[in-house]
């Protein structure tokens, strides 16, 4: 018993903070392809109707294309209007 | 006829058991608390790892990508219980050493071989950056090879005449 006392607590504390963090991490669903050719994630935008290229000011920076997976294959279109991603 | 006295091991100093006991508890204590966390927030957050392996340069199926969603973070608790458990902590150690080698393997091949880096939303350790996947991979493997080495039972002094 005395043995399993370490991993208990490592159990204990993991699922704690797994639960704890889950709901605050955002659910990548729109990306964008920065200069460094790194993708960047954020929640999904609303481009509007259309077939204008959906482009986005990432951290006061672009605007970048907005693609709907991590595939320059795949851009988003829509009404045209720029979207801001904070 | 020359004597000798064979012996597995110096014997250890008091101050190098409980030095080694130590380590060998923070390690059990950290690796247990990493896999355990990284495969429950696997679970926890839905299909985020499913559209992550989706958008992974491994040109895996949606199905490839259905088994892994499920397979990965049970791989992970499987390690974490075989290293809580006495008799299987040293096979359970290997098996994270060659996880992280895999990790170490993937992230580099992504950081120094690929021109469009895919982004490292979600996880454990979204806010770093590849290179320093890289760094914090390797720096794993390393400590899951000293519990491993930790592990390993010294052999009992046995003094044979030879």
């Amino acid at each position: 018993m005395k043995n399993f006392l370490i991993p208990a607590l490592a159990f204990v504390s993991a699922i704690g903070m797994s639960f704890t963090t889950a709901n605050t991490k955002e659910q990548a669903s729109d990306y964008v392809l920065l200069p460094n050719d790194t993708w960047r994630a954020f929640s999904e935008v609303d481009c509007g109707q259309g077939e204008q290229a959906c482009q986005a000011m990432v951290d006061g920076n672009g605007p970048f294309q907005v693609y709907d997976e991590q595939d320059t294959d795949t851009p988003k279109e829509g009404s045209g209007t720029l979207i801001i991603v904070p | 006829m020359n004597q000798h006295i064979k012996t597995g091991h110096r014997a250890k100093s008091k101050y190098e058991k409980t030095l080694s006991a130590s380590i060998s508890k923070a390690l059990l204590f950290y690796f247990i608390l990493l896999l355990s966390y990284a495969a429950l927030s696997k679970i926890t957050e839905g299909n985020s790892l499913y559209i992550s392996l989706i958008n992974a340069p491994l040109f895996l199926s949606t199905e490839l990508a259905g088994f892994g969603q499920w397979f990965i973070p049970i791989t992970e608790l499987v390690l974490a219980i075989s290293i809580s458990f006495k008799t299987t902590r040293k096979i359970g150690y290997i098996g994270v050493a060659l996880l992280f080698i895999l990790l170490s393997v993937y992230a580099g091949w992504i950081t120094w071989f690929l021109p469009n880096k895919p982004c490292s939303c979600g996880g454990l350790i979204s806010l770093l950056s590849w290179k320093q996947h890289v760094v914090f991979n390797l720096l794993n493997l390393i400590l899951s090879l000293i519990g491993w080495y930790l592990t390993q039972r010294p052999i009992k002094a046995n003094p044979t005449t030879i």
